[in-house]
């Protein structure tokens, strides 16, 4: 033990330069590991005095956080990072290789870094050539099931696709939903059935990896690995070792050898087509925890979902009432039986859940620190300590960690072992790998598909030229040249200039503009109209000089950067070039913007309305009434729900509208209309006036106040003239109040207006613009396309153009209100 | 009869509107597994040790911070904007509509692509932080207070000028007509008349600015990077992640956070009424 510990101490010392304090920071999204993670960087900062390391943990907008801080420079990027978030980084030579030292020994356990780490794992997410993740844990999907329920009909978790059909068909004669499986758009897109499809395609397109293999005289052809390799079906892991070049993929895709409107895939998604059948009602609106409530009310028989809900499920059984609680099981997507296209079996599609990438910043000394402390924490007492911390904090795990050595608690290790052994996808086909909008639209086609709008063939027509399109993208992406002999990436990597500087210091452009602002002024004043005193101009100029400093400084450098990025090509991480016009022409043909535009102006103008008519009549009932007392009660209560925290408005209108448990539904099959039951959020029609309503009774506490201040303002003699000549209350309102809080109604239109075309947080969590296109708005495509497509370039012009549409609107409302004042 | 029409009419409308308030306390105090099974029964037993216990403890400080920053924010923001939305309301000049578009239209443009070139300028603001004029070698304004103090002014005070401009342009010229004529500046007049008579519409202001820098999560997440300097709005996420958080302690976490709002409630209402009952205008 003291020898191990001597060891320790001396080996790293001798691995590392002496140097000055140095600061290793650490980024990571995963908040359940925090404590853990804390606990080992405070060991190695005892180990190592001269070193600080800085955690960070973001639980959400993780990826913005990371973008922002490596557009800083060197200096602000963290130097550990879940690099998966940023996918295109690795291919830029942001990353460090970690293939030379993965071999060496590791400092803190005397035994090379590679033997305590999961190998075919790391083999997974290798990129050109090199070794960039260093994974801690496991994430995989798996079908959760009832046993009681399994149990009550004598039914046994399936091994093959036709048993799960058939229990499937059982549980459905028995009046039970079989499965609950989390179908909305962003389940379709990045998580569950994106999953389960990518699985499906392994099985069904696994006798082609030999064709993809890299062969000699390729760039990456590796003789040890690839020569003399035998494809072995019955071995989940055969093809792990094996070499596919990923050029040779995207030619076979260009070369029709893989056809997405081919008999393999209509084999696969008329299977998934039969499967859905027996999801519960109205999939397409549901959310994973949707999903999961039904599995855990036993409203559903089995979940789809991944391991990261074994560690939840046992915490909510510990804390479940008695008759709540239930047993239950996990089992593997069965086999593909009796297909002849289907040669393979149905592997594991799952991945690192907690996996970090070292930072490239060109400081030789300081990257090697930070890989000395990688290894020390991914060493397994490192890992044990994380472990530990968290189950004692009732934190949960994503999966099983992947540090040998690492002990669970034997029942957590019995739960997690059907999520093990099951081998890795080698040839996924599911949209382009670095191409996520390939992977977008596929989600909205397999939406309309499964959602019985458009049938299989027009399904897999649409998926094949999805993916012709998609195919120069990530050509692009991955700056191929279609030519497997030749190593593009290192080609391209010396030209991409990381930590770039802006070209023209912001200091230069704020002075700039504000010269050329003095510059406006000066001649605004020179040219001061006749009968207007210059006196008037000079006061107001010089009492508006703070708000304009301050908006000069602050807010016109960001905006017109923000804008002027509208006319480049600025792929994320990559410098901007200036292309003109070109995604402007772009938008003209976007589907998505136009579908967008046409769901955008229903939800303006249904806003429209929410933001004025509602507040105004509740000021009008609230001036209405008499006492005092009251007044001030209602005046302030309905400011209380401004504090809600969004998460339960969205929690609770998931609620109303769920398809099975829903308030709605049930109130509707109370009355006795039980034939208008929906699934709300999960039909193409319903889903936007679903999203509309949400809010109701929308009183928002900023429209009730201003209205308030000015029905209460009314002086007393207009009031007096008004009990003279209007009869009744109505007519008070409509020639009076009407008229008189029309300031107030231009500045509610005009803040609807400019809040309902940029916001789209509301939808980008409730539906993320699904079923389908089906509560797709502009902002909304702004986002994908800046955010989750890393087209910046391309986002940044759509939202130019809502900078310019509401421009306009806003203009045009003032000059209409103008003659209508007039 | 009428009066007890529209207040059980008030009544039952504000009984809708606070079913998400309601929703919030008693997710309080409930587990996830109470939550997915039960979301709208009473809770079976009070977690006031465990959530409330951890929320008051680690939330503290991130509160104490908020606050701080929001104070700060809403003088800036009430001082520019009642001030500029006076100039905007009450006086003639040269270029007004232009300059008032100039200020309106920041508002138009999405927040989302302004965030990373507001953040390498905040960083390269020259000579601070260790920059020189050029804004080369240091941080510039992050991890300090400035760099949320002043793009909250900067930022603030657009909204606030739209809405102070709207509510002097409806006071009754003849108030400013007669001072004018007695000679008063204006800065008298903005400061003894537009200012005491507009108290309903710079309370909604004060309130309305607090709340949204009080709840503001990208800005200070990616500026600020000292813990101890971390908000309210940062710290309330530590406690989960994604699907799989304890969602009541979260719940309880906003709960205790919302107190310093729900006192700006009640000070700020105190202040809208009095300037509604004022008088003045009633005369």
């Amino acid at each position: 033990m003291k020898k191990a510990l001597l060891f320790i101490l001396f080996g790293a010392t001798l691995v590392l330069p002496a140097g000055a304090a140095d600061v290793i920071k650490l980024a990571a999204v995963h908040v359940n590991y925090k404590e853990g993670i804390e606990k080992v960087a405070a060991n190695y900062m005892k180990l190592h005095p001269g070193v600080r390391v800085e955690t960070a943990f973001v639980a959400s907008d993780y990826d913005t956080y990371i973008r922002t801080q490596f557009s800083g420079g060197r200096q602000m990027a963290p130097d550990l990072y879940n690099g998966n978030f940023t996918a295109s980084y690795g291919a830029q030579g942001r990353w460090v290789p970690l293939d030379g030292v993965l071999r060496q020994v590791n400092p803190y356990t005397g035994k090379p870094w590679i033997d305590t780490l999961d190998e075919n794992l790391i083999n997974r997410y290798k990129l050109f050539g090199h070794f960039f993740y260093i994974p801690l844990d496991f994430i995989e999907i798996g079908v959760f099931y009832n046993k009681d329920v399994f149990d009550r009909y004598g039914l046994k978790p399936p091994t093959t696709w036709a048993e799960m059909i058939a229990v499937c068909r059982r549980l459905k004669a028995e009046g039970i939903t079989p499965f609950s499986v989390p179908s909305d758009l962003n389940s379709m897109w990045v998580q569950h059935i994106g999953w389960l499809a990518r699985l499906m395609s392994d099985a069904y397109f696994r006798d082609l990896t030999p064709l993809l293999a890299s062969r000699p005289g390729d760039w990456d052809y590796d003789p040890a690995r690839n020569a003399g390799w035998r494809q072995n079906f019955a071995d989940p892991y055969d093809d792990m070792m094996l070499i596919v070049s990923s050029e040779r993929k995207l030619m076979a895709i260009r070369d029709g050898i893989i056809r997405f409107d081919g008999r393999r895939m209509r084999a696969i998604y008329g299977r998934l087509k039969e499967f859905s059948r027996y999801w519960q009602p109205g999939f397409l609106g549901t959310k994973q925890d949707a999903s999961h409530r039904l599995f855990l009310n036993q409203e559903a028989a089995m979940e789809i979902t991944t391991s990261s809900a074994v560690t939840a499920l046992m915490k909510e059984m510990r804390e479940l009432k008695p008759h709540y609680r239930f047993d239950w099981g996990v089992f593997a997507i069965p086999n593909i039986t009796g297909d002849p296209l289907c040669k393979g079996t149905t592997r594991g599609v799952g991945g690192a859940g907690a996996m970090f990438t070292v930072t490239k910043k060109d400081l030789p000394d300081h990257e090697k620190r930070v890989i000395d402390f990688l290894q020390y924490l991914t060493t397994p007492a490192s890992m044990q300590l994380i472990i530990d911390e968290t189950l004692r904090r009732q934190r949960p795990l994503t999966g099983p960690p992947v540090i040998k050595g690492v002990k669970l608690p034997p029942d957590l290790e019995a739960r997690f072992a059907p999520f093990l052994g099951l081998g890795y996808e080698k040839v996924p086909l599911v949209g382009m790998d670095n191409d996520q909008e390939s992977n977008f639209q596929w989600a909205a086609a397999l939406q309309d598909y499964l959602g019985n709008r458009i049938d299989l063939d027009t399904f897999l027509r649409r998926y094949a030229a999805l993916m012709k399109e998609a195919l120069p993208r990530s050509l692009a992406a991955s700056y191929s040249d279609m030519d497997p002999t030749t190593n593009d990436v290192e080609r391209v990597r010396g030209r991409i200039k990381l930590w770039a500087q802006p070209v023209l210091s912001g200091t230069v452009v704020v002075a700039g503009l504000m010269l050329l602002f003095m510059a406006f002024l000066a001649v605004g004043y020179a040219r001061t109209p006749r009968g207007l005193p210059r006196r008037y101009t000079r006061t107001a100029y010089l009492l508006l000089a703070p708000t304009f400093m301050l908006v000069i400084l602050f807010l016109y450098y960001p905006a017109l950067s923000g804008l002027m990025s509208a006319f480049t090509r600025w792929e994320e991480g990559e410098p901007q070039v200036f292309n003109g016009l070109e995604n402007f022409r772009r938008m003209a043909h976007d589907p998505y913007v136009r579908d967008g535009a046409v769901n955008q102006v229903l939800i303006l103008l249904c806003n429209l309305l929410k933001a004025t008519v509602v507040p105004f009549a509740v000021a009008e009932l609230i001036v209405a009434l008499k006492n005092r007392r009251f007044q001030y009660f209602f005046r302030t209560a309905y400011l209380i729900p401004m504090i809600v925290p969004g998460m339960v408005t969205l929690l609770i209108w998931g609620l109303v509208y769920d398809p099975q448990m829903g308030i709605l539904n049930h109130l509707l099959s109370a009355v006795g209309l039980g034939n208008l039951r929906r699934a709300w959020l999960g039909e193409f029609g319903l889903a936007l006036p679903s999203i509309i309503f949400i809010g109701f009774p929308w009183i928002g506490a900023f429209g009730l106040l201003i209205y308030l201040a000015g029905l209460m303002n009314i002086p007393q003699s207009i009031i007096d003239s008004a009990r003279m000549d209007c009869r009744g209350a109505w007519q008070r309102i409509r020639h009076i109040d009407i008229p008189i809080v029309r300031g107030q109604t231009r500045l509610l239109v005009i803040l609807t207006l400019i809040g309902s075309l940029q916001d789209f947080q509301t939808i980008l969590i409730l539906t993320d613009g699904g079923p389908s296109t089906g509560t797709m708005v502009p902002s909304l495509r702004m986002y994908h396309c800046a955010f989750r497509f890393s087209h910046f370039g391309y986002g940044a012009a759509i939202g130019f153009a809502l900078f310019l549409v509401i421009l306009a609107l806003t203009i045009l409302n003032y000059r209409y209100l103008k003659t209508v004042e007039q | 009869m009428k009066q007890a029409a529209i207040l059980s009419l008030l009544t039952v409308l504000l009984a809708v509107t606070l079913i998400p308030f309601y929703a919030t306390l008693t997710l309080s105090h409930k587990t996830n597994a109470e939550i997915l099974t039960e979301f709208w029964a009473w809770p079976t037993q009070a977690h006031w040790k465990d959530y409330y216990g951890d929320a008051i403890r680690t939330l503290g400080p991130y509160m104490r911070n908020s606050i701080i920053v929001s104070c700060v924010s809403v003088l800036g923001v009430l001082a520019l904007a009642s001030l500029s939305g006076y100039v905007f309301a009450r006086m003639r000049f040269t270029g007004k509509g232009a300059l008032y578009m100039m200020l309106l239209s920041l508002m138009m443009i999405p927040g989302i692509l302004t965030l990373i070139p507001a953040f390498n300028w905040v960083k390269g603001f020259p000579l601070a932080g260790g920059n020189d004029w050029l804004g080369r070698g240091g941080s510039g304004l992050l991890d300090t207070w400035w760099v949320l103090w002043l793009p909250y002014w900067a930022g603030g005070q657009i909204f606030g000028i739209l809405l102070c401009r709207t509510f002097f342009e409806t006071l009754p010229e003849e108030l400013f007509e007669a001072a004018r004529i007695d000679g008063a500046s204006d800065l008298f007049l903005y400061r003894s008349i537009a200012v005491p008579l507009s108290l309903p519409i710079l309370a909604t202001l004060a309130i309305m600015n607090f709340f949204g820098t009080y709840n503001d999560y990208v800005w200070p997440l990616v500026t600020l990077s000292t813990p101890a300097r971390q908000v309210f709005s940062i710290g309330v996420t530590k406690f989960g992640f994604e699907g799989n958080l304890d969602l009541g302690a979260v719940m309880a976490g906003y709960v205790v956070g919302s107190i310093p709002l729900l006192i700006l409630f009640g000070v700020g209402m105190k202040y809208y009424v009095q300037g509604l009952t004022s008088g003045a205008l009633k005369a």
